[in-house]
């Protein structure tokens, strides 16, 4: 019954995110002259703004030299990086949770199953705090930037003027919605009040989602400036145009898919630890339910997230050649085999943990030969991943080898072989996924054995295509061209995906369902639970890294120079390292946050009183 | 043990695989970039300071290395193929010389795009290569007829010492921002 339920959520999970899509549609119409915006600037070139005899008030980016910055003792990059980082954390979190929460929410209605209520108002017990602390990381970033960039500050704040208005009334709006959405919770549970506390919700998430994509505009408008000439002076008056840059939309869905699977993760992270603390059955029985709900929303939000990553890096080679090549190519294309480590960690966590919860039904014993062909797979592919295209070697050995890339392992280190392995790694947790839906349940409809035929030929169609496609572009078409392999290979993992979807729901109509033992997994999955935000962190913190030093010495690129003592990009073992202060400093305020949470639910005695059973 | 100091050790233990990871890999530093000596009519230093452009500043070094992205210049004899390519049926630039040539293909990479180095699906073909003297690379015309003798040089071929702006920027309406 419940795994019924749980592939809704997989199915409607998409209708949600369109209906999001069309709302901030409706917030921001293409080509909208956002009058409001624009109108009240200082820097609009508008004719009726100008008296007779004056010239339109007209600011290019400032060209800063070493000494106009402020002597800082410490690193300002770094001191900035680390609480830029730990906001995002936090607000990948926060905005992430009331998504998934309020469909939580809405699932407990239609299937009246006051579980899903629990549940999701536990989740919100743990943002809530987080809520706050982004808050404070907000303001300290904020101070920050003021204080160490003051003239890059001062252009962004002229370039998108009374924007950032916009963007505090929205946080305003937020905070508002936020706390009448948790604490009216238990005052309207019930009939109509419960479609208005919905309705709470829907609002909370379209002002956190506003935020975001606003915030995003300025990271975007860093790498891609729009709106502005290679001066930096505004072409036009009109915010809008400063606000879509080429890559807007990518990094909008990016970080939208991102922080749904981050703040999944996380909340695992608090299922677990719950459940490790538990001390009844029934406790460790709803702790490995909200596990593995949070495992689910983390993963099915991860599948899509490379085609996503995929979009963003398109444009980012689009928008500047130089750009892309720095960051997959050049300097930073390390980086990319240290994702690949990190990734290779999510995927092995998260399967891990679907192999382990079958152990919760009866049904598992037949797909138990599976797990170790899907290892393999997964491992295989992971080698793959991190296989580099050139190696470090010394002058002796590279004319052993007649270049610094081997004639026939060299291409597993170019896109074609990565995109092999990473859409094997989807194909492989997929079937994870599906194995583990298919251990409680067993089809009763007649036609079941044609449906599984089916469903072996799309595996085997889509395994054939992705690798068939990976070896042609890889070892037979020059490099320009070997980008195209990504096509196929997305089309054939979508088709896993959706036949996969389509099929089971035609399968299990009116199938016999095995009752799961909830609480009944091992210890040992939970620190997959725990794996997962780990990962995720680090990978977030990398990403976000990655991203930011493609500009190289830019503050905006192409516009602003960055002159400052920090305007290099930092070696690969010193950005590891701050990406685990940040990774550390995030975990170590969520287990805080935890504490936070527990000590809610506890109570002290009036003195002199007893616990009851005793005495 | 208890379950928080359990789970911190867990967290640690994989935050720090991570960071040994970073730690292994080639540690390469991205450069700021340096400041240019002036680049006067000296042969030698205009070569080292083309040198220097190419690998920094100039970006040269990102496309156009082994990786069959673009032309390895630091591989094949890049005078004669300029040559080889002015004598294509196909080029249709303002070129004359060799070194006219290389300046072209900076300041208008997409007035001849040799073929199967265009972006794809561009038609007329255009070529991925930025305008050198445009942000964000912004070369004025001695750093890139610096970088012209550097590939000159290289090969051993005679540094030019006519002026570019004379010759083909005088000819043509070629215009360096």
């Amino acid at each position: 019954m419940r795994l019924v339920n749980e592939g809704r959520v997989a199915g409607r999970g998409w209708l949600w995110l369109a209906l999001l899509l069309m709302v901030m549609a409706w917030v921001f119409p293409p080509g909208a002259e956002a009058a409001g915006l624009a109108s009240g600037s200082a820097l609009s070139e508008a004719p009726a703004m100008v008296g007779p005899g004056q010239e339109a008030e007209r600011f290019v980016a400032p060209d800063l030299k070493r000494e106009d910055y402020p002597r800082s003792r410490y690193s300002s990059r770094s001191v900035v990086w680390v609480l830029a980082q730990m906001h995002l954390f936090f607000a990948a979190f926060v905005l992430a949770v009331p998504l998934f929460v309020v469909f939580i929410e809405w699932l407990g209605v239609k299937s009246g199953d006051p579980r899903y209520d629990d549940m999701a108002h536990e989740f919100m017990k743990i943002s809530m705090t987080a809520y706050s602390i982004t808050a404070l990381f907000g303001g300290a970033l904020m101070l920050a930037l003021f204080v160490l960039y003051p003239q890059f500050m001062q252009y962004m704040v002229r370039v998108f003027d009374s924007q950032f208005l916009v963007y505090a009334l929205l946080f305003f709006i937020e905070s508002v919605l936020l706390y009448l959405y948790y604490y009216s919770w238990y005052a309207l549970r019930y009939g109509n009040a419960k479609w208005v506390h919905l309705c709470i919700g829907v609002g909370l998430n379209v002002a956190g989602t506003s935020i975001l994509v606003m915030a995003n505009a300025w990271s975007t408008f860093m790498m891609a400036p729009s709106g502005v000439d290679i001066s930096g002076a505004l072409t036009s008056g009109n915010i809008w145009e400063v606000i879509r840059g080429p890559l807007w939309n990518p990094m909008n869905l990016h970080r939208f898919i991102a922080n749904v699977a981050f703040g999944g993760a996380i909340v695992g992270a608090y299922a677990a630890y719950k459940f490790l603390a538990a001390r009844t059955p029934a406790e460790r029985a709803h702790y490995d339910w909200m596990g593995y709900t949070s495992n689910f929303i983390a993963i099915l939000a991860f599948l899509p997230l490379p085609f996503a990553g995929y979009w963003l890096m398109a444009e980012i080679y689009a928008y500047s050649q130089q750009m892309g090549i720095t960051a997959m190519g050049g300097i930073l294309a390390w980086l990319f085999i240290v994702q690949a480590v990190l990734i290779g960690t999510i995927l092995l966590a998260a399967n891990y943990y679907l192999w382990s919860g079958m152990s919760r039904t009866g049904g598992a014993g037949a797909y138990g030969w599976m797990i170790k062909y899907i290892a393999a797979v997964l491992v295989l592919s992971f080698l793959v991943w991190v296989t580099p295209h050139s190696l470090v070697l010394t002058p002796a050995e590279a004319a052993q080898m007649g270049s610094s890339s081997h004639r026939w392992l060299g291409p597993l280190g170019l896109m074609p072989a990565k995109n092999v392995a990473v859409n094997l790694m989807l194909v492989a947790t997929f079937l994870s996924f599906q194995l583990y839906r298919r251990s409680g349940k067993e089809p009763t409809v007649a036609y079941a054995g044609w449906l599984n035929a089916v469903m072996v030929a799309i595996y085997f169609w889509a395994v054939v295509a992705i690798i068939f496609s990976g070896v042609y572009y890889g070892y037979f078409t020059n490099t320009v061209y070997k980008v195209g392999s990504s096509v196929v290979q997305v089309v054939a993992t979508l088709s896993v995906i959706l036949g996969g979807v389509v099929i089971d729901s035609l399968l299990f109509r009116g199938a016999r369902v095995v009752p799961a033992v909830w609480g009944q997994v091992s210890t040992r999955s939970q620190y997959a639970l725990f794996a997962l935000p780990v990962a995720f962190t680090w990978l977030m913190a990398l990403m976000g890294y990655v991203r930011s030093s493609m500009r190289g010495n830019w503050h905006v690129y192409s516009v602003m120079k960055d002159n400052s003592a920090d305007n290099f990009i930092p070696a690969i073992g010193h950005a590891g390292n701050m990406m685990t202060l940040v990774t550390l400093l995030f975990l170590g305020c969520i287990l805080f946050i935890f504490f936070i949470a527990s000590l809610s639910e506890k109570r002290q005695l009036p003195p002199g009183a007893t616990v009851a059973g005793e005495g | 043990m208890p379950i928080l100091l359990r789970v911190v050790i867990f967290s640690l233990c994989l935050t720090l695989l991570f960071t040994a990871f970073t730690n292994l890999l080639p540690q390469i530093e991205g450069e700021a970039e340096a400041p240019l000596a002036m680049i006067d009519n000296d042969e030698a230093a205009r070569i080292a300071a083309g040198e220097q452009l190419f690998n920094g500043k100039g970006s040269c070094a990102l496309c156009h290395n082994a990786m069959d992205r673009a032309p390895d210049l630091m591989a094949v004899d890049v005078i004669q193929l300029s040559l080889e390519r002015l004598r294509e049926p196909g080029y249709g630039g303002m070129a004359t010389s060799a070194e006219e040539y290389l300046f072209e293909s900076m300041v208008r990479p997409s007035a001849f795009v040799v073929a199967g180095y265009g972006v794809k699906g561009s038609e007329p073909q255009l070529s991925p290569m930025p305008d050198v003297s445009e942000p964000p690379i912004s070369l004025s015309l001695e750093e890139i007829s610096a970088v012209i003798a550097f590939l000159q040089a290289k090969d051993g071929y005679p540094v030019s010492t006519e002026s570019l702006a004379d010759n083909f920027l005088g000819r043509t309406a070629v215009e360096v921002h």
